[in-house]
């Protein structure tokens, strides 16, 4: 009902603004952004960044309404094993050997009304 | 704090282990496992916990990771009751209930998807074990409430649904639900005709004083029996007349028995305790895991041990297979049964008597009087039945008779009519109330039960009686069992009797038990002492 109408413009922008969101919340927890929509032919990193030691692969999850489930539901085994090896190609891609790789999820939830709602969830697995 | 324990109870057989049901939720993928060696059935906890959840209109953690343990965790944990105490404890991590809530409580249940709490088989059994480990307040499906209540102290609150248990231990005022359907049993094996026996009295019978008297000491010192005679002779009239000469049963066996005949799902939703000695007549049919237990899955009970503290009785017991003939060895001489599994291995209680009836041959017709004798068998098929007859089996019975067909007026007393059930009853519980005092401090109640070794040593036979039964021993009539077997059943004679110690009247009644030759009348009088 609510995503009834979206197109693949607005879901795009939906996106985007949940990656906006995501970014200015994590710089404000002290990470540094290394790198934004890293694509390679396995696929896409929202968000690389650093924490510390640490590389955080972030993947940011947008939705308007849980009427789908939730955003923390989208993120399956075979979604997390694909960001896995993501974070190996783009360390390696940028000749990077990170002692740590840790895989965030940022939960974005955008209801029509309202403020919208985003929880950071360290270290997925 | 997100992470929450609740208590249950998982069954191995009678015994219940106190399992903690330990729950986590925090950030990280999201999903619902389970850990603890959860067999298959309790896997499907998961979805029907999420569903039951969802329905009851409460809320269920989606964006958390949530890890359940059933702690201790080497244990096999099976069965379907665990669902309640496993969506407690998620609502009580997510904070929907309130922890501390939890405490000294006990959860068992079945949900349905939507929200309503199943009735589950083995609840007595399950809050006895709860009630052992200090558990004072337990969550039932509402039909099984009065089964609990009667394990003493211990607070039963009766829920048809999962949202009126937290309801209730939110402190809320409880809504209103849908009634929860009993559970269906599994009576596929017992009729329970108890109202058939209640008008059965053996003052129906006539004659048979000789047979009369072997179940009265059956009775009395709980003997397994065989009664063996043509057809029509009064076999089963007889046994079926065996509980009315039981006493009720004892606290301690009420409890035993109630919570056997729980574990098996064979409990009326308005069933009090059981306090009459059972009576399991299986039909010759029957499977090795049906009299003995087994089943897939969860062990469930057998007749062996539905009839324990009653009568277990094989009509035409030689036409049983011959596997559950001769698993019913074990059983007899230790008073329980023992069902291995890869994973566990269950003990149950089996202290019943055993009553056989069998024909002289296949056709029933045989009699030794040559006259009387219209056997139709050839010789050959005569010797395969008595060869199962004369089995391993035999061996561990106590007391055997041959009864004869009663022929018209046989018996007919006119100023002396028969004994009523309750008359032979009277004597028989003199007889297990001296049994019961001489035993006490024992883990054994009657004479049939008590291990032979204790007895030579503790309650020995009179020398006269005692050289009775070596004589016998050494011309090769008793095996070292028999000799045991006999020495039970002389104390038992001795009790009827009101004697101190069996002598050697009392042996030589017993030896005769034992071998089947007819009792002299002299043996009938039954205050000899």
């Amino acid at each position: 009902m609510m995503t009834g109408s979206a197109t693949a413009a607005s879901r795009q922008a939906l996106g985007a603004y949940g990656e906006r969101l995501a970014e200015r919340h994590l710089c404000a927890q002290g990470l540094v952004v290394l790198d934004r929509n890293w694509r390679c032919d396995e696929g896409e990193i929202d968000l690389v960044l650093r924490d510390g030691d640490v590389l955080v692969v972030c993947e940011v999850k947008t939705r308007s309404g849980v009427g789908c489930g939730t955003p923390h539901e989208a993120v399956t085994e075979v979604k997390l094993d694909r960001l896995r090896r993501l974070a190996e190609r783009w360390a390696g891609a940028h000749d990077l050997r990170p002692a740590e790789v840790r895989i965030d999820l940022v939960a974005v939830l955008r209801p029509l009304r309202g403020p919208s709602d985003l929880e950071h969830v360290r270290g997925l697995a | 704090m997100p992470f929450a324990t609740a208590h249950t109870v998982s069954l191995h057989g009678a015994l219940g282990h106190l399992i903690d049901v330990q729950t986590d939720v925090s950030p990280g993928q999201v999903g619902l496992t389970l850990v603890g060696r959860p067999d298959p059935s309790l896997n499907e906890a998961r979805d029907r916990c999420r569903m039951a959840v969802l329905n009851s209109r409460l809320e269920w953690p989606s964006t958390r990771r949530i890890t359940v343990l059933l702690s201790p965790a080497d244990l096999v944990k099976r069965g379907t009751h665990f669902d309640l105490a496993v969506a407690v404890s998620i609502l009580a991590a997510a904070g929907t209930v309130p922890p501390r809530a939890l405490a000294g409580t006990a959860f068992i249940g079945e949900l349905t998807l939507d929200g309503g709490l199943r009735s589950v088989p083995g609840v007595l059994p399950m809050v006895l074990a709860a009630a052992e480990r200090g558990v004072g307040r337990v969550f039932v499906p509402e039909p099984q409430a009065r089964e609990a209540t009667m394990v003493p102290g211990m607070t039963v609150i009766g829920m048809r649904s999962l949202g009126q248990v937290v309801a209730e231990l939110r402190g809320e005022e409880v809504p209103e639900a849908a009634p929860v359907a009993p559970m269906s049993g599994s009576r596929l094996l017992s009729w329970r005709g108890s109202e058939r026996r209640d008008e059965l009295d053996l003052s129906h019978l006539r004659g048979m004083a000789d047979a009369r008297y072997a179940v009265e000491v059956a009775a009395a010192g709980g003997h397994h029996l065989m009664l063996s005679g043509p057809k029509g002779s009064g076999k089963t009239s007889l046994a079926e007349r065996i509980p009315g000469i039981l006493p009720d049963l004892t606290p301690e066996e009420s409890l035993e028995l109630t919570a056997i005949h729980s574990l098996a799902g064979a409990l009326e939703p308005g069933d009090g305790m059981l306090v009459r000695p059972p009576w399991c007549a299986p039909h010759h049919d029957a499977s090795k895991a049906s009299l003995l237990g087994g089943g897939l899955g969860q062990v469930r009970p057998g007749e062996l041990s539905r009839a324990h503290a009653g009568v277990l009785f094989l009509d035409e017991f030689p036409l049983f297979r011959t596997d559950v003939i001769d698993a019913l060895r074990q059983p007899l001489e230790s008073g329980e049964v023992t069902v291995a599994r890869r994973d566990e291995s269950v003990t149950l209680p089996a202290r019943g008597m055993l009553v056989l009836a069998c024909n002289p041959c296949p056709c029933g017709e045989f009699a030794p009087q040559v006259g009387q004798n219209q056997c139709q068998c050839r010789e050959v098929q005569r010797r395969d039945y008595r060869a199962r007859i004369n089995g391993p089996v035999a061996d561990r019975i106590d007391i055997l008779r041959h009864l004869t067909p009663i022929r018209p007026h046989d018996g007919d007393h006119l100023f002396d009519p028969p004994e009523t059930s309750a008359a032979v009853r009277a004597r028989v519980e003199e007889a297990r109330l001296r049994q019961a005092e001489r035993y006490a401090g024992t883990s054994w109640r009657l004479n049939g039960q008590a291990p032979g070794p204790m007895l030579r040593e503790h309650w020995p036979l009179e020398r006269a009686g005692q050289g009775l039964v070596d004589d016998a021993a050494y011309a090769g009539r008793l095996t070292q069992r028999g000799a045991a077997r006999v020495h039970r059943v002389a104390w038992t004679v001795a009790d009827l009797r009101g004697l101190r110690q069996p002598g050697a009247d009392e042996v030589t009644v017993a030896l005769q038990l034992r071998t089947g030759e007819p009792l002299l009348l002299s043996a009938l009088e039954r205050r000899a002492g």
